[in-house]
């Protein structure tokens, strides 16, 4: 009966995805505001779907994208293809994204992973009970960050994007040289 | 409530300009909800577009938000708390404004019986879990599932979350929503919303 009621649960959830997908449309302009007082960006320490801890000072020397976001929220899931390939443009060169999954657990996220037709090869961090999108100014989700080699936030696209596009190259390029 | 919010003082051409974007931007309004979205479900979308914002309401139906909520650990009882109001997957986007696009729920409110009633915030639900003794996961599940109280976009930002309305299924209501770029405010409203019906038909 318990079964039951989560799968009924589960697929109502997923009419709720889909009903969402289908009304949004990434019409707007690629966007990334720039944050020209480059604040440095909160330290976290925050394991990854399969264990990993990871320290966002141990990047350093790396322009770190950070995204927030959740398995849930449809715009998030309709920007991660988009990020993989963001990431395989530029995953050998200085360039390292960190997509922080705000409040669920490794066995969603596992969950989401192998149901995406997009492998994801870019860490999935856990903030699992939310302390640590508190130290960002996060409003909602996904929301993404761009810093520095030195850890500063530089840049932020609230809502999604697609982001292999060509107005994100430019900058990412600007800050990979710098 | 807080008062309507004015622009500057017009003159002669301000006040000309201003009736040619009321009849610009409002004859559409109410011409302006979409076909369903998905006409075996019976979902309504009503959309609002102006000044290089956008605003997006599409019905969210008792029963997805019974699954939802369920599924985000909430109790039945709780998530039928949820699914007892009328809400709304909503989207707004700074489509072209250069500036800040700032938005505040707590001064948008509805037309309805002569009255004026607000938004149900995110501030009143998280009181009444805690009342209710709601999972902190649940609760966090809950923030981030819901339109933000407070907001601010820039140019290409976009958001979608939950709006919630404390009111009675299948109730129809004139949305009067503002936001602020700089010192400068705007309004606009969007009519004949109608809060999703609860299904007559059997779930089990």
């Amino acid at each position: 009966m318990r079964h039951q009621v989560r799968f009924w649960s589960q697929g109502i959830a997923g009419v709720v995805l889909l009903l969402v997908l289908s009304t949004v449309h990434a019409e707007s302009a690629q966007t990334l505001l720039p944050i020209p007082e480059r604040p440095m960006a909160p330290e976290f320490v925050l394991v990854d779907a399969d264990g990993k801890q990871h320290r966002l000072s141990d990047y350093r020397g790396n322009v770190v994208a950070i995204n927030f976001w959740a398995t849930w929220c449809p715009p998030c899931l309709r920007e991660m293809p988009s990020m993989q390939r963001l990431w395989d443009r530029w995953k050998n060169k200085n360039f390292v994204i960190l997509a922080i999954d705000v409040g669920e657990d490794d066995e969603t996220v596992f969950r989401f992973t192998i149901e995406l037709d997009t492998p994801l090869e870019f860490p999935l961090l856990l903030d699992r009970e939310g302390k640590v999108v508190a130290q960002w100014p996060v409003l909602g989700l996904p929301t993404t960050f761009i810093l520095d080699k030195q850890g500063r936030v530089v840049y932020r696209a609230v809502g999604g994007r697609e982001w292999d596009q060509a107005e994100f190259y430019g900058p990412i390029e600007s800050l990979l040289l710098e | 409530m807080r008062k309507p919010p004015r622009r500057s003082p017009p003159g002669r051409q301000r006040i000309l300009a201003r009736v040619l974007f009321i009849g610009v931007i409002s004859c559409p309004l109410q011409a302006d909800e979409l076909d369903p979205v998905n006409p075996a479900e019976g979902v309504r979308t009503w959309r609002w577009a102006g000044d290089g914002v956008s605003l997006r309401l599409t019905q969210i139906l008792p029963d997805q938000v019974r699954g939802f909520y369920q599924a985000r650990g909430f109790t039945a009882a709780d998530a039928e708390s949820i699914a007892q109001v009328c809400v709304f997957q909503t989207v707004m986007r700074n489509e072209s404004v250069p500036g800040l696009v700032e938005i505040d729920l707590k001064h948008w409110w509805i037309a309805l019986d002569g009255g004026k009633v607000g938004l149900k915030i995110e501030k009143q639900w998280q009181t009444e879990w805690e009342r209710r003794r709601v999972s902190p996961p649940a609760r966090l599940a809950f923030r981030w599932a819901l339109f933000p109280t407070v907001q601010a976009f820039a140019a290409g930002d976009w958001n979608m979350g939950m709006t919630t309305f404390a009111l009675p299924p299948s109730t129809v209501f004139d949305l009067h929503f503002n936001w602020r770029v700089g010192a400068q405010e705007y309004e606009s409203v969007v009519r004949g919303v109608a809060c999703p019906a609860e299904a007559t038909g059997d779930a089990s």
